[in-house]
């Protein structure tokens, strides 16, 4: 398992020294592996281990179930996202549902390609709020495999319109008399909809009205049966 | 009388200390059997003053036995300066440096959004106190140079961005004695960025 590109999506302790760190990788969704030393020293891995940053991996099997992070070349951290909370907390949040959605031993591309759309766009210079955030949220859902039913009924297919209900058990949108859940205007999940296929640089051309921006970040909360915890930082913020 | 063996017992919660493994515990344990007389409740009660006596300083947050702390309630110490750190063993760093005579603030942590830790997990609100005053010119940010460092720093630069006062962030960058061969692209990438005038 050498030379992976990848890119690091969280860390977390691993005994006295050792730190796991989590990376999606295109070929292989999520690895987890152990960096030896990465908690008592930072010489090793500098700053190759913080959220977002691309590496090219190598990647060695230990004795344990997890594979050992041997060295990382190539290292891209994100740059001026460091000198911006909002930007920064957006990444943490897209490190977050990615490590949440990607699998372990999956191909994940596109998730992979998405999270390189998605730091390129934190580091570039146009605009980033709500609904590049709602973009990239539903982008990543359907890349998962789990979109939900936006213009159609997720029950009988038939369009939807007007006064609907949307839950996460139903599929998504659904007519009132196909299922229940919360009442949601069958245009605000349209507009979804335009988000989800809007490119995430195009983003900012979609106009927003009112919306509940938290819609996509609970069903990606149910099919992964737990909170985002960045989400609450976000919310925090207004992003 | 206790059943669990006082040994075994020993044992177990010096397990619990950072960096001490079975081995090391019972070497511990052994070591305080044979020293000499006294050496284990002198030892005792020197920990039990730590559960009973030691808090958090009301002005700065650091752990301490007097309060406000022997930090604060020095006169010799510049009351327009304070510089923020994450943890007390923070401010013992700066202190081995001997270039910083202000005082400081503790945070007891950063913001990390990925561990679920927001602002209002950190000691903010008496640094805002603490501004009020009006002695306060600069506050310096000396949290960690990693994301949760960044986010802190940001943050807290955010929440005083109205308040009459300097915020400024230590220098990133490479470190002294590190050769330039040999430093990550991140530290490096940092270093040009805060490049400074000869």
């Amino acid at each position: 398992m050498s030379g992976i590109e990848a890119i690091v999506l969280q860390t977390r302790a691993f005994g006295e020294a050792d730190r796991v760190v989590s990376l999606l990788t295109a070929a292989q969704g999520r690895i987890d592996a152990v960096a030896k030393g990465a908690r008592a020293s930072r010489r090793r891995f500098g700053g190759a281990l913080e959220p977002g940053t691309a590496m090219v991996a190598e990647l060695r099997r230990g004795r344990g179930a997890l594979p050992i992070l041997t060295a990382a070349h190539e290292v891209r951290g994100p740059a001026s996202v460091r000198d911006d909370l909002d930007r920064l907390m957006y990444l943490t949040y897209g490190c977050e549902v990615m490590a949440r959605l990607a699998a372990p031993e999956q191909e994940s591309a596109q998730l992979f390609r998405l999270l390189q759309v998605w730091i390129e766009l934190l580091e570039g210079d146009g605009p980033v709020g709500v609904g590049h955030r709602l973009a990239f949220e539903a982008k990543a859902l359907t890349f998962f495999g789990a979109a939900p039913a936006l213009r159609r009924c997720g029950v009988c297919g038939r369009p939807l319109e007007g006064t609907v209900r949307f839950r996460p058990e139903e599929g998504g949108g659904v007519h009132a008399s196909c299922g229940e859940g919360a009442s949601v205007q069958a245009s605000e999940l349209a507009l979804l909809d335009d988000l989800r296929r809007t490119p995430l640089a195009q983003v900012h051309t979609v106009a927003l009205p009112d919306l509940e921006p938290w819609r996509l970040a609970r069903w990606i909360e149910h099919l992964t049966a737990g909170a985002l915890k960045s989400r609450e930082m976000l919310a925090q913020l207004g992003l | 009388m206790s059943e669990v063996d006082p040994i075994k017992q020993a044992v177990q919660h010096l397990r619990r200390l950072p960096g001490v493994g079975d081995k090391t515990a019972t070497r511990l344990v052994y070591w305080m059997l044979r020293a000499p007389e006294g050496t284990i409740p002198e030892l005792s009660a020197s920990l039990l003053r730590l559960a009973e006596e030691v808090r958090q300083c009301s002005v700065c947050g650091d752990l301490t036995g007097t309060d406000p702390c022997a930090m604060c309630a020095d006169p010799r110490r510049d009351d327009a300066l304070v510089c923020v750190v994450e943890h007390p063993q923070d401010v013992l760093a700066f202190e081995r440096s001997g270039e910083f005579r202000g005082r400081y603030h503790i945070l007891h942590g950063a913001i990390s959004p990925l561990d679920g830790i927001g602002p209002s997990d950190l000691n903010l609100r008496s640094l805002l106190e603490r501004l009020r005053g009006g002695q306060i010119k600069e506050v310096i940010i000396a949290t960690d140079p990693d994301v949760e460092g960044d986010a802190t720093a940001l943050y807290i630069g955010r929440l005083l961005a109205g308040v009459d006062v300097q915020v400024t962030r230590l220098a990133h960058g490479i470190s002294v004695g590190t050769e330039i061969e040999y430093a990550d692209a991140v530290s490096l990438a940092r270093a040009l960025q805060n490049r400074r005038p000869l």
